[in-house]
């Protein structure tokens, strides 16, 4: 793994760095790292599969380097780039900046897997690579001057991202969570209902959204008092409609799995021992399930991050809007706009949310 | 004292258990025997009313036990099963908690009594109160179960093979163990068992059953000695001497007094199965039996027979 992380570093640090333009739509001309930047480069690909052959513990710190050198230098050679240009000009990440952080990328996340103990040094990038970012040293690539540019609105749409993905998430665990309960009483509605997750499951978000513009536009057409609450096909209703029902499943099929699979003699243990319903509920039931259920609770809030990018597309705003509208007038520097959040967004909240439950899985006496 | 009246369960129109009539004694451990599905489980849930019976009563203490809620019933009955059921997210003396805690008990008082339980069940409290269930093995998980089914100091104890899911050996210490417990505190025990061994050696009273009725109530030797019918002959089987003998230590069979001169000499702790099988070794029909160097007295063959012989 190590050594297939080191075949992109390489061609990274070959290939172009930086591609400067005129303005942001013109072709423009690709431009390289200078002689001693890319032997630097080189040498830190190599690095963390050279380490990983004597101490298997302390590749991160190589991959580490490596993934902030990369972000370093995209900083630097965009800057140097720009000199002496005019306003319009832009200078964008070229194939060997994504190439070269590609494989830092893998070769940090595989220093983490051989410290299973201490799988956070995969994240030691992150502080740094903020403070470049917070400091400005990035200021003068591509991306972050049409970040600035759009500024405000950007914090915006960021603003309407979340918001979207939160109140979804929030609406599904609270129609989810006591569904999940009902239908994990009983056999029956217990395996239609992990059918039917599992079968919408494999629908892809765009689809299902799709699918559910279609009715609704047609109720709101066909009941003009719904139309004038808000609710059509188009807007932040029927993205919220969808997003609320897809992250659902995960909720309803998680919470399903983890209550059914707590243990019967320990349930019966707890009946014969005079337990209530509530207090076998509540003190046996609630804590077992809560590391998958929460599980579920994950995934569904890393799909919205995906889910609600696509939203934009009906006009529900987020992120999603500058992708698509990068897409239409073929800037790919709005799109990054967009994208890179959102994929940062889904990274962090999957973190967060799996430390959550590793935690709760080793304070509730699971092997985690 | 447990009086089962009349008992029985249906669903729909198979019949679990029928016109079960049966008194548990006080103080005793009564063994609820007989082959698998024949409604032992049935019978033995229906008294901390797990099950509901579709007809006759029961009377714990001479009370009917429909006047209580269950839950209350159930608080005042330890209860043990074979899967063992410790809450995993609890540490070991939050489960023996669990009934004191449901009553509302001083916390203080009981964290002293989970420390002499888990004594009790030979477990050291300042090694084990901390512990999940996880790191425990499963003689141990178990021993657990028994504390935690003792912990309000019930005076009923339903217990549906307790040990049945553990390997030979730990079943064996954890027998020994659980009949000494017994001993001590002369709980009124009710154990679901399909081992014929299990019964005979911890059974002071045997209640064979078959197909949802009582076939034969009675001490072990009356069973072996007096089977009520070829079915209770059948199932004890043609060793079930042999069977209750391994169950006890010689020295319960010693007399005081000199044995023949040239006796092979066994210790007391020997079970008396294998102090018969020195018997036919040696070609003796007396054993001297030491504890020890001390000399206890001697057991002879006749004695090894238990009442049947008259
Ligand atoms: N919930 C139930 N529904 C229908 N039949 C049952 C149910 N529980 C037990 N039985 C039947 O009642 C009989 C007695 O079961 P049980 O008391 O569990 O037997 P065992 O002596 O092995 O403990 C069995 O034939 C079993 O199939
Ligand atoms: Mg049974």
């Amino acid at each position: 793994m190590l050594w297939l992380a080191a075949l992109p570093m390489l061609a990274g640090a070959w290939l172009p760095w930086v591609l400067l333009r005129p303005n942001r739509l013109a072709p423009g001309e690709y431009l390289r790292l200078p002689p001693a930047w890319v032997a630097l480069a080189a040498v830190l690909a190599l690095l963390p599969a050279l380490t990983g052959q004597v101490r298997r513990g302390l590749v991160w710190l190589p991959a580490t380097l490596a993934l902030l050198l990369g972000v370093w230098l995209l900083g630097g050679r965009t800057a140097a780039a720009l000199v002496g240009q005019a306003d319009f000009a832009r200078a964008s990440a070229a194939s060997g900046v994504w190439l070269y952080l590609l494989g830092a990328g893998v070769a940090t996340y595989a220093a983490g897997l051989a410290l299973p103990e201490r799988r956070w040094v995969a994240w030691l990038w992150l502080p740094p690579a903020l403070a470049l970012l917070l400091g400005g040293h990035l200021a003068d690539w591509s991306v972050l001057v049409e970040g600035r540019n759009e500024g405000p609105r950007w914090v915006q749409e960021l603003g309407q991202h979340l918001r979207l993905v939160g109140s979804a998430l929030g609406l599904s665990v609270l129609i989810g969570v006591p569904l999940a309960v009902w239908a994990a009483g009983r056999a029956r509605v217990a395996d239609a209902v992990l059918g039917v997750a599992n079968a919408v499951q494999t629908l892809p978000s765009l689809a299902l959204l799709g699918l559910l513009i279609a009715p609704l536009s047609a109720l709101a057409n066909a009941v003009p008092a719904l139309r004038e609450a808000g609710i059509s096909g188009i807007g932040v209703a029927p993205a919220l409609t969808a997003m609320t029902l897809y992250a659902l499943l995960p909720v309803l099929r998680n919470g399903v799995v983890a209550l059914r699979g707590v243990p019967t003699g320990v349930i019966d243990a707890a009946r014969g021992m005079g337990m209530t319903a509530s207090q076998r509920f509540w003190r046996v039931q609630v804590p077992l399930a809560l590391p998958v259920w929460l599980g579920g609770v994950r995934q569904a809030a890393v799909l919205l991050v995906g889910v609600a990018a696509v939203a934009a597309l009906i006009g529900a705003g987020g992120l999603g809007t500058y992708i698509f509208k990068g897409l239409q007038s073929a800037a790919s520097d709005l799109i990054l706009l967009g994208a890179v959040p959102a994929a940062l967004l889904a990274i962090l909240v999957d973190g967060a949310l799996r430390a959550l439950e590793g935690w709760l899985g080793r304070r509730l006496g699971r092997a985690a | 004292m447990i009086q089962v009246e009349h008992l029985e369960k249906r669903y729909g129109d198979s019949v679990a258990v029928q016109d079960l009539n049966l008194t548990f004694p006080e103080g005793q451990l009564t063994a609820l025997l007989g082959p698998s599905g024949c409604g032992k489980t049935t019978t033995l849930r229906m008294i901390n009313r797990l099950i509901e019976p579709t007809g006759g009563r029961i009377l714990l203490g001479g009370q009917d036990t429909r006047i209580l809620k269950p839950e209350a019933l159930r608080r005042s009955i330890g209860y043990v099963i074979q899967q063992i059921g410790l809450f995993p997210h609890l540490s070991v003396a939050q489960n023996v908690a669990t009934v004191p805690d449901l009553l509302g008990r001083d916390r203080r008082a009981t964290a002293q009594r989970v420390d002499e339980l888990l004594d009790l069940v030979g477990l050291d409290p300042a090694v084990y109160r901390g512990k999940r269930p996880a790191e425990l093995s499963g003689g141990q998980a178990q021993r657990v179960g028994v504390a935690r089914a003792l912990a309000a100091d019930p005076p009923v104890l339903l217990m549906d093979e307790p040990f049945g899911a553990l390997d030979p050996l730990a079943r064996d210490r954890l027998q020994d163990a659980f009949r000494d417990i017994q001993r001590r505190l002369g709980k009124t025990v009710v154990m679901v068992t399909h081992d014929i061994d299990e019964a005979l050696r911890l059974g002071d009273r045997v209640a064979l059953m078959r197909a949802g009725r009582l076939e034969q109530f009675g001490t072990p030797d009356d069973l072996i000695h007096r089977p009520a019918s070829e079915f209770v002959r059948d199932f004890l089987g043609e060793d079930a001497t042999l069977r209750q003998l391994a169950g006890r230590p010689v020295s319960a069979f010693v007399r005081a007094g000199l044995p023949s001169p040239g006796a092979p000499r066994v210790q007391a702790d020997l079970n008396a199965r294998s102090a018969l099988s020195v018997m036919l070794r040696e070609g003796h029909d007396t054993l001297e039996v030491l504890r020890g160097e001390e000399l206890l007295g001697h057991v002879a063959w006749q004695d090894l027979r238990g009442e049947g012989h008259a």
